[in-house]
């Protein structure tokens, strides 16, 4: 159970997460636009689909379900699961009380965001104290957590180092890589519709809100064409070993997984060369 | 190889790209769709009888509808020998993909491989689907499902798609087969927007 929480083993963390994008929509019609949340047959499918997927994955690239989580960036959907497991596989600590992920109740019916305002107030007062992004964060945690598990985190931030965590966002072209960014950072870059996606590196460095930084460095998507990628490849085995992790966002409603596959195999291999980030 | 009044028309595509559900919407056929599991693992043929149509000069029109690619790595090389079958027995390609990605490395790939079991003859249609599904910019509309149209912003951005596929396809053609822009027919095949363009492009080959 322990050495679980932090991959195979805790001196050595993944630095791998695989996200599943876009679950929302897995089901048509699945999505409850008043609450901002699926519908209860919906959820049921986006876990077992999800869970299809997991299994997949886990059987072609020897990596378990303590790597990937499923997500919907774009409807805010269960960004702290993603952001939990981010943290337990990342080789530096995050400040978990820095990061605070976008609000799903904001896109939800306004009388609906109205009534999770007032019950969040209430629990505050209740508290005898202000819900700072802190405590929000771990009362959501404790509920996904066990005790020791809690515990095994809160000693990781103390742990922290110095230096900003670096996370490598990674992913298909046009799989949701900006959207994932703006939600879980809770940030506001423009998303790409058009053909051209991010063609180089970008880094992104992140003031958080009680001091420090977080620096992400945004990969160009692959899988656009063959000679796009072999560019990219040599951006990838730059950047990849200098990093705290690599967040890979794969898109849950679709099935052909061939190019992300041959991806996770790729990563696996940079990251087993550097065991510790390169700095 | 190829019978003379028979017209064969394959359709070709990465998995979940609705190659089934084109077909089906194009032939009023009625083959299993589903988007969770890919239903064609063998490939599947139907029969139409086309005897009646004045000036169209094949009897019957023999369409194939073949395993999606990309599904994995494994997967793909299993359904190699179905393409090595049918590929050299086809007149008319329709390499069904989608619009909703900037994504066509997977198509790449395979339009590579399968070159060398091309005829010269062979007429290639890129089928571009779910232009529903084609991403719009927050202040803008998305697909007008009244009309059951693409919305303004939509119809702007097709053309620009079609220079993107066109300019990778072109690529990975090398001049094997003549392909040209119009040989690339934006529709989508729940909404049936696109699908009389495309039927013809498929039936007149050019």
């Amino acid at each position: 159970m322990l050495s679980s929480l932090f991959g195979k083993s805790e001196q050595t963390p993944v630095r791998l997460v695989i996200g599943l994008n876009q679950v929302d929509k897995i089901i048509p019609d699945g999505w409850d636009d008043r609450l901002n949340m699926p519908t209860q047959k919906a959820e049921k499918e986006i876990e077992r689909r999800s869970k299809d997927i997991i299994q997949r994955l886990s059987r072609y690239t020897h990596i378990s379900s303590d790597n990937i989580e499923y997500y919907s960036a774009l409807k805010r959907y269960r960004l702290l699961p993603l952001l939990t497991k981010i943290i337990k596989n990342a080789y530096a600590g995050f400040k978990l009380d820095n990061v605070q992920p976008a609000d799903p109740f904001e896109l939800a019916d306004p009388e609906v965001k109205a009534f999770a305002d007032e019950e969040r107030q209430k629990r505050a007062k209740s508290k005898g104290k202000e819900v700072n992004a802190k405590d929000r964060m771990f009362d959501e945690m404790r509920k996904i957590l066990s005790e020791d598990e809690l515990n095994l985190v809160l000693d990781k931030f103390r742990q922290e180092r110095r230096i900003p965590p670096k996370v490598a966002i990674l992913g298909k072209a046009g799989v949701g890589k900006t959207t994932t960014l703006n939600s879980v950072f809770n940030a506001q870059w423009k998303t790409s519709h058009t053909i051209v996606g991010t063609t180089k590196a970008q880094m992104k460095e992140f003031s958080l809100s009680s001091g420090g930084s977080l620096a992400v460095v945004d990969l160009p998507g692959y899988g656009r064409s063959m000679a796009e990628d072999r560019e990219y490849e040599k951006i990838y085995q730059e950047m990849i070993p200098s990093c705290d992790l690599v967040f890979l966002v794969l898109q849950a409603n679709t099935r052909d997984f061939a190019d992300d596959q041959e991806m996770i195999m790729k990563i696996s291999e940079w990251l087993r060369d550097f065991p510790t980030p390169e700095r | 190889m190829l019978k003379p009044d028979e017209l064969t028309v394959l359709f070709f595509g990465k998995t979940g790209v609705g190659k089934s559900s084109t077909l089906n919407s194009l032939f009023g056929l009625n083959w299993a769709t589903d988007n969770a599991i890919a239903c064609t693992k063998e490939p599947q043929i139907a029969y139409l009888d086309y005897s009646h149509y004045a000036g169209f000069s094949y009897q019957q029109v023999r369409v194939v509808d073949m395993p999606g690619i990309g599904e994995s790595l494994t997967d793909d090389e299993t359904y190699m020998p179905h393409y090595e079958e049918w590929i050299p027995q086809t007149h008319s390609l329709v390499w069904v993909t989608q619009a909703d990605t900037r994504a066509y490395k997977r198509d790449e790939i395979f339009l590579t491989k399968f070159l060398p079991l091309f005829q010269t003859s062979l007429f290639l249609i890129v089928a571009l689907n779910k232009i529903d599904c084609l991403g719009v910019d927050e202040d803008e509309k998305p697909f007008n499902l009244e009309r059951g149209e693409p919305s303004e912003a939509q119809l702007n951005r097709i053309s620009e798609k079609i220079e993107d596929v066109y300019r990778i396809f072109q690529g990975a053609l090398n001049g094997k087969v003549s392909f040209e822009k119009e040989q690339i027919i934006p529709h989508t095949s729940v909404y049936g927007w696109g699908l009389d363009n495309l039927k013809t492009k498929i039936f007149t080959r050019g």
